[in-house]
């Protein structure tokens, strides 16, 4: 029979609040201490869980105290006006040149939408808090950044947004 | 003696355990290490954000050492303590050392 693993829910909790700058080395260390304390105690489950729900306040309010969450927020906003910005002018000057009503300016709205959505989230994540350290040490290990998911979903919400677009530019 | 800022009481068995457990201290062996010699069960949380904190004032330093498979591939994160970090210990070992003496006879009547 396989040893009962970590609570999957406990790592996606951490995954979410733990800023990225400890995360993974809490999740190592607590999935090290987990693989240790399991061979003594089969129920550590409940101690993953206690360890889990204890370590989020300190490092989010140490992460709060230095700001990071602020610049953070800061790189996402920068990112998605960029974004949008950007997406208003192509838009306008699509209106401008292909005729509002017809399918291909619906086509090209769309892959304007979507080229500003990876624009924005590319923009978020090479510029968010820690970039140029976490790829100098670890190449491509921590993809997942808060900034980066932040940009894409905020540039994810303004394509989505913008399929309303050819509509607004159509009046 | 130059004025270092206070220690804070986790700070400073998180420093202690720094010494002690020399290269090998990352997360996981500082939190047990407390955990066996004083009894207190902190998260792993808390000793990063005391880390976090001592590494923003120059105490300690850290550096990224391999991944292992019993981590999920994760790589560790080993600390040490840097001249700056043992001063301050001392430091407040020492005014800890000062604040007791002469009250020896009364902790060990108690």
């Amino acid at each position: 029979m396989n040893p009962p693993s970590h609570p999957r829910l406990a790592n996606w909790l951490l995954r979410c609040l733990v800023p990225t700058v400890d995360r993974e080395e809490i999740i190592g260390d607590l999935a090290e201490e987990f693989s240790i304390r399991i061979q003594s105690s089969p129920s550590c489950r409940l101690w993953y869980w206690g360890q889990t729900l204890r370590s989020i306040p300190p490092v989010a309010w140490q992460a709060i105290r230095q700001g990071r969450w602020i610049r953070t927020f800061l790189v996402a906003l920068g990112a998605y006006i960029a974004a949008g910005l950007l997406e208003f002018a192509a838009d306008a000057a699509l209106g401008q040149t292909v005729n509002p009503s017809s399918v291909w300016h619906t086509i090209l709205s769309l892959m304007i939408g979507l080229a500003t959505m990876v624009g924005g989230g590319y923009l978020a994540a090479r510029f968010r808090p820690g970039a140029k350290k976490t790829q100098r040490h670890d190449p491509g290990r921590r993809h997942g950044v808060v900034g980066g998911e932040s940009g894409r979903c905020a540039a994810l919400v303004w394509a989505g947004v913008s399929h309303r677009r050819p509509a607004r530019f159509a009046c | 003696m130059p004025r270092c800022e206070t220690l804070g009481s986790l700070e400073q068995i998180i420093l202690l355990a720094l010494v002690r457990l020399n290269s090998n201290a990352y997360g996981m062996t500082v939190r047990r290490e407390i955990e066996e010699r004083t009894g207190r069960n902190i998260s792993i949380g808390a000793v990063y954000a005391t880390l976090e904190r001592l590494k923003a004032k120059g105490y300690v330093s850290s550096s990224t050492g391999a991944p292992t498979p019993e981590r999920g591939g994760r790589a560790k994160r080993f600390f040490r303590i840097e001249a700056r970090g043992e001063e301050a210990l001392r430091a407040s070992h020492d005014a800890v050392r000062k604040m007791m003496h002469g009250l020896k006879s009364r902790w060990e009547a108690t």
